[in-house]
């Protein structure tokens, strides 16, 4: 009995499979999973072997990024803590908000899915993290220049400016 | 998986729209409007409005500084700083008024703001020539970053000839109703009474208030906006002298009271060089009549005469003339953000007790020229009940 507990032996991870809008399977780490709230709340009422979320709203080449990003942020977050616990120096927080703001550099349509999965997930970081890059793409732009950028076609009535 | 060319923005559920747009400056936003008709709609959204107002006053990111002898608005933002400003530029409301509003700027006055809106007051002096032509006093309110702007309607006291000698007004936004009222007091020296009206934003017509309308033998134009009530520097007519107090008016209940002013300022003559102010949590008298410095007097506890506490002093140089209601304003960092006639603008450190001057530009320096702080909003002045 006493062989139960052994420190030094991980046992196995465990993983559950989300499957995208067009079918394909993702066994990721639970613990990377659980990031979802979504997924989270609804994790307590299933039955232990039943371990498969199917995700319609999600399509693989947008859950791919998706998984990308949760697996990035457990394990920066476990590397933060450990460092903070054994009080050495880490620019753990710099090098991730560098790397989420590399992550979040897409073009508008990937954005537009990243936020809707996001959304859909409720994985409230990621969602703030996208929102502000599109506010940043709008910010100081003249509304030629949005309508350029976000493909906008341009049926407003009224611009007092823009005959000047 | 490529959707081509087609647009995704106004595709995301609102709530994500809002969001995206609250965190937009101001001069951004406003000028949004013109990106198509969806995102036109989705800017004067109601409840967008509100949030992008909470989160203004959060950050106080922009302030719209209204200078009515060249009759044109500008922003100043504030956004990007924690400490002493760093920005600010002029966007193209610089001549809005002078062509948008239907009066002149030279015969109107700013009676007050709030919430991004601003109420002028405008005297029709043609009515001096042909007493039966237009009512001679009309309001305004207006909103600078959207262009927005309403009449009120007329009141037959508003026709009284002598109206601009011997009337006061204040506009202000009672926050336990969400209503916004202008308020004008016309006081009849022959009578020794005053009359007073209000008008509710969203009704149509003026009421008179008659409940406890105390006596006051002078009133000071402007109106200061504090704790839900306006208040005026007001004279009462005493033995053996008349003497200064702060006359105000609870929006909520629509009643008067009297507040004491400092006791060196009971008495004596409480010109333009002296006024009241609203600065972060507290009502300010300001005292521009000492040499070298201008005195602030902060009312500690509301209503309380014993309350009151010489607290800042700015020193004069970096202010040419005395400081008008709303000229000066609290920042959430706690400096002041405060005019300089001459040159701009000046912020001050009251802690450090250090102030920078900033300068924006220069336009005539006549007597006339008065700007002023307002932090802007997307209100609209037509659909205030929506809000």
């Amino acid at each position: 009995m006493k062989d139960s507990f052994n420190p030094s032996i991980e046992p196995p991870k465990k993983t559950v499979t989300l499957v995208s809008s067009d079918g394909y399977d993702f066994e990721v780490e639970e613990e990377v999973a659980l990031e979802s709230q979504v997924i989270k709340d609804g994790f307590e009422d299933k039955a232990v072997d039943d371990r498969e979320y199917l995700l319609f709203n999600v399509h693989s080449d947008t859950l791919e990024l998706i998984i990308k990003y949760c697996e990035k942020h457990v394990s920066s977050r476990k590397s933060i803590s450990a460092a903070a616990a054994s009080s050495s120096s880490s620019n753990g927080e710099e090098a991730l908000k560098e790397w989420d703001e590399h992550f979040i550099s897409v073009d508008t349509n990937t954005l537009y899915d990243i936020l809707m999965a996001a959304d859909y997930l409720n994985i409230k970081s990621l969602l703030d993290l996208a929102i502000q890059k599109v506010a940043d793409t709008i910010h100081g732009r003249s509304p030629e220049q949005i309508r350029k950028k976000f493909n906008i076609e341009n049926d407003s009535i009224i611009d007092p400016w823009a005959s000047e | 998986m490529s959707r081509g060319r087609e647009e995704v923005i106004s595709k995301l559920p609102i709530d994500i729209i809002f969001d995206i747009f609250s965190r937009l400056p101001l001069k951004t936003i406003s000028e949004c409007r013109w990106v198509s008709k969806k995102w036109y709609a989705l800017i004067r959204n109601p409840s967008f409005i509100k949030l992008h107002h909470a989160r203004a006053l959060e950050n106080n990111s922009c302030y719209v500084i209204f200078d009515c002898w060249w009759g044109g608005f500008s922003l100043l933002d504030n956004e990007s700083s924690t400490e002493t400003l760093a920005t600010s530029y002029e966007i193209k409301f610089t001549d809005f008024l002078g062509y948008s509003l239907p009066f002149s700027k030279f015969n109107s006055r700013v009676v007050g703001m709030v919430n991004g809106l601003i109420c002028f007051d405008h005297y029709n002096l043609c009515v001096i020539r042909n007493p039966t032509s237009e009512h001679r006093l009309t309001f305004y309110i207006f909103n600078p970053i959207m262009g927005d702007y309403i009449r009120l309607p007329l009141s037959p006291m508003h026709s009284r000839m002598d109206l601009s000698e011997n009337g006061a007004s204040g506009f202000g936004f009672d926050s336990l109703n969400n209503e916004y009222k202008v308020v004008w007091i016309y006081r009849n020296p022959l009578e020794y009474t005053n009359d007073v009206e209000v008008y509710t934003l969203g009704s149509d017509k003026w009421r008179v208030i008659t409940s406890n309308v105390p006596y006051i033998s002078g009133i000071r134009k402007s109106c200061v906006l504090f704790k839900n009530s306006l208040h005026w520097v007001a004279y009462i007519r005493g033995k053996p002298c008349t003497t200064n107090v702060i006359l105000s008016f609870n929006l909520a209940k629509e009643e008067f009271s009297i507040i004491q002013l400092p006791p060196q300022f009971d008495i004596g003559f409480c010109d333009e060089l002296r006024c009241l102010v609203a600065l972060g949590k507290h009502l300010c008298f300001i005292n521009g009549r000492v040499p070298g410095a201008l005195e602030i007097w902060v009312m500690k506890e509301y209503g309380v005469k014993g309350s009151w506490v010489k607290e800042y002093g700015v020193r004069r140089e970096s202010i040419r003339r005395p400081i008008q209601f709303s000229e000066m304003i609290e920042l959430s960092n706690g400096e002041f953000l405060l005019f300089n006639h001459l040159k701009g603008i000046c912020y001050y450190d009251p802690h450090k007790k250090a102030s920078k001057l900033f300068e924006i530009y220069c336009k005539d320096k006549s007597v006339d020229y008065e700007p002023m702080f307002l932090a802007g909003s997307l209100f609209s002045p037509k659909n205030v009940g929506y809000y």
